[in-house]
């Protein structure tokens, strides 16, 4: 590979400035200035909730890809519960609908007329999902139950931001069901790492993992487990949770099963889920003053391909061909031919965080490179 | 000759045309590995220890995560809230418990990252 020009380009800060907010003056409203103008989000119609574009989904989606296929190679099977939940079904554990009622969403209305039993929209899975474990489960061969799914929820919030804290989001929630206490902590203590695993390989983000106090736990459980990643302005952000239930849930919705020795008895639940909020803390763990700065194997666009000074001949086709040649290795890579400054679209891509940019050029010599590369070029071969 | 452009250091370097399905590639690799450690280094700087609540507010002022010994009653914890504005994040006892709580001088049962979080 060639040398390295040390090039940081102070000129170009200069453009980002007007465009986004200063990161270490307002680094509240860089954030929300980054993600609407790199399009990853716009604010819905409804008071806190957010559209995710397409930028900003093709993230989730990677996401989502990356993470399903670590919990396939567990074992762990997917499946789709119902959005809305009897309010009945949420008062049986206590503590649980103590902690999420202020925020639930209800139903009273439908199909024209009221509702004989109001439904929330679920703002967790817990109480729909053990209902059907219930129902589902009868022995100890049954047993242990490791189903996720991929869904929405909503948590009715008075203060919103995009992807770390929006009334409606996205998540994976898995919910667990085991004969043994130490099988359910296990399997707690399994996917936290799993989490911890995913922060480090896949967002390249660093996290802390740890048990959480009584006052923070999850309302319900009997222990909770945290995920925390630091962001640029110091400040926490959790990324991913687990759950240890003991028999709180099995008990409010009679998850039972007939044992090898004959007795009926409770099983041991966990739940572990992480969310669009994990965007937030990619935007936040790694931005910088031009914007956006992904890690590869989450980003839409790894490798942004710019024909610059298109007019001259082989240019056009040289992208094309560079193009097919990476995305034959898998890369994801675009060609963007927009009728636009070269300026302009390197700008846009640097906002948008693109892991790299290719610049593709009709050269009289070997040394030959656009004019506003100045200062010291090594010599290549 | 072709010009790459490197987000996460924001390096420009020229890259022979013909090597670049390989330079590509392993430049992703690079990069994923790198933010990973510069961000490791970032926050490694940033987390510092505290006895006190003056301690753990001026940590937390200081943009930090900071470490502190809790004897575990949520009147100190509540205090450190209406303090320092910050919440436990996670309890780090494996590390080894400080002998008193920053709060309350009392004996302490845990140690505790104290932190401002979203």
């Amino acid at each position: 590979m060639a040398e390295i020009t040390g090039n940081k380009d102070t000129q170009k800060d200069k453009q980002f400035v007007k465009e986004i907010a200063d990161i270490n003056e307002n680094f509240a409203q860089w954030y929300t200035d980054v993600v609407l103008k790199t399009e990853l989000v716009d604010y819905g119609p409804v008071k806190g909730t957010m559209v995710i574009r397409p930028y900003g989904y093709a993230v989730w989606e990677n996401i989502q890809r990356e993470m399903d296929q670590r919990f396939k190679a567990l074992g762990v099977k997917n499946a789709y519960f119902p959005l809305l939940i009897p309010m009945s079904y949420f008062t049986k554990e206590a503590e649980h609908v103590e902690g999420f009622a202020p925020e639930v969403a209800v139903v009273t209305h439908a199909g024209g007329a009221k509702l004989e039993e109001p439904l929330a929209i679920r703002p967790t899975s817990e109480t729909i999902i053990g209902t059907m474990y219930s129902k589902w489960i009868q022995s100890y061969r049954d047993l242990p139950v490791i189903i996720n799914q991929w869904c929405n929820v909503m948590r009715w919030e008075k203060t919103t931001r995009p992807f770390l804290r929006t009334s409606e989001f996205l998540w994976q929630e898995g919910h667990t069901v085991h004969a043994t206490e130490k099988e359910a902590m296990d399997e707690t203590m399994l996917m936290l790492e799993e989490y911890r695993k995913f922060a480090e390989e896949i967002l390249a983000i660093p996290v802390l993992c740890g048990k959480k106090t009584e006052k923070e736990k999850f309302a319900g459980a009997e222990a909770t487990f945290g995920m925390e990643a630091m962001m640029i302005d110091g400040k926490s952000l959790q990324a991913g949770t687990s759950h240890y239930f003991g028999q709180n849930f099995s008990k409010a919705f009679d998850i039972k099963y007939l044992d090898k020795d004959g007795t009926l008895k409770y099983g041991y639940t966990s739940s572990w889920g992480t969310s669009t909020r994990m965007i937030g803390a990619v935007i936040m763990a790694h931005g910088d003053e031009r914007g956006l700065v992904l890690p590869p194997k989450i980003a839409p666009v790894q490798a942004i391909i710019i024909p610059v000074a298109a007019h001259k001949g082989g240019v056009t086709e040289k992208c094309a061909e560079i193009s097919e040649l990476l995305r034959s290795v898998g890369v994801r890579t675009e060609i963007d031919e927009r009728d636009m400054s070269p300026g302009r679209k390197f700008n846009e891509w640097e906002m948008k965080g693109v892991p790299l940019r290719i610049e593709i050029y009709r050269g009289g010599s070997v040394f030959d490179f656009p004019p506003r590369h100045l200062g010291k070029i090594p010599v290549a071969d | 000759m072709c010009s790459i452009f490197r987000r996460d250091t924001l390096e420009k370097f020229q890259l022979p045309i013909d090597g670049i399905k390989d330079g590509i590639t392993s430049l992703l690799g690079e990069i994923q590995k790198n933010m990973l450690v510069k961000s490791r280094e970032r926050r490694d700087k940033k987390i510092v220890e505290a006895d006190s609540l003056d301690g753990i507010l001026k940590g937390v002022d200081g943009q930090n995560f900071v470490k502190a010994g809790w004897c575990g009653s949520r009147d100190c914890e509540d205090k450190v809230k209406e303090y320092a504005q910050a919440t436990a994040r996670i309890m780090c006892d494996e590390e080894g418990v400080p002998e008193k709580c920053a709060v309350c001088g009392k004996h302490a049962k845990h140690k505790v990252i104290f932190a401002r979080a979203y």
